[in-house]
């Protein structure tokens, strides 16, 4: 496993590559698309066979809550769906600007993510938080994903 | 046949867990995380790198059993998940 320090971007990677930003914006267009629809998304393995949520369960009903206005119902199903929202406006920009403005932003990214480390304490914050409602609320927990 | 959904899901989680043990040994942990969180991210990372890790037969086995485990899932009513349900006190 490669040495990465919480300082290394973790988004910008992504950014660069405009065919996977292309990619990963088209497939959460479809995934939000499809959840809001009431259709059958993402299947999450692990909770259709042990019942257990897995850390990202319930980011997707959250961001369509998010984009619906209903700001408490969506954190309720996953407190960190704004930011999961945040970056999914980054990568999608960075699919579609031109090259100019698309550069900028990138370079921007980069250096906000290796002086905050935000992205990786976020990612870190987000699986102790999954752990917590696990240990603490499972069952209102699983209720709640489960629908 | 909600059996076999099952199964078509355990075969999915065995080619994630798969992946996803690739995704953590070649970009690290907090790429592993992500992938971990978000498990359509792995699915694409997998994709886009399955040429250079040799794992293309992993990937197209998984990408069969999703589309099986949707499909029989959906008609056994395994997968239920609604947005808008009545939060629990």
């Amino acid at each position: 496993m490669p040495a990465q320090s919480l300082f290394e971007p973790i988004l910008t990677p992504l950014m660069r590559n405009r065919a996977l930003t292309l990619v990963i914006s088209g497939a959460a267009v479809l995934q939000i698309g499809l959840t809001s629809l009431g259709l059958q998304g993402w299947p999450c393995p692990i909770l259709h066979l042990t019942g257990i949520p897995c850390p990202g369960c319930g980011l997707t009903r959250a961001s369509v809550l998010l984009f619906q206005g209903d700001w408490q119902r969506s954190i309720r199903y996953h407190l960190f769906a704004p930011l999961f929202v945040f970056a999914f406006v980054l990568i999608a920009g960075s699919s579609v600007l031109p090259r100019s403005p698309r550069k900028r932003v990138i370079e921007a990214t980069e250096s906000w993510e290796r002086q905050t480390g935000l992205a990786g304490i976020v990612l870190i914050c987000l699986v102790l938080y999954w752990l917590a409602r696990l240990l603490i609320t499972q069952a209102s927990f699983v209720k709640l994903i489960q629908g | 046949m909600a059996f076999v959904g099952m199964l078509m899901s355990l075969g999915c989680l065995v080619c994630f867990i798969i992946v996803l043990i690739k995704l953590f040994q070649n970009e690290g942990a907090l790429k592993g995380i992500l992938g971990l969180i978000c498990g359509l991210y792995t699915f694409i990372w997998g994709w886009m790198n399955a040429t250079r890790l040799n794992i293309k037969t992993i990937m197209m086995a998984w990408t069969v059993l999703l589309i099986l485990a949707i499909i029989i899932n959906m008609m056994t009513g395994g997968f239920n998940y609604s947005v808008g349900t009545p939060m629990t006190p």
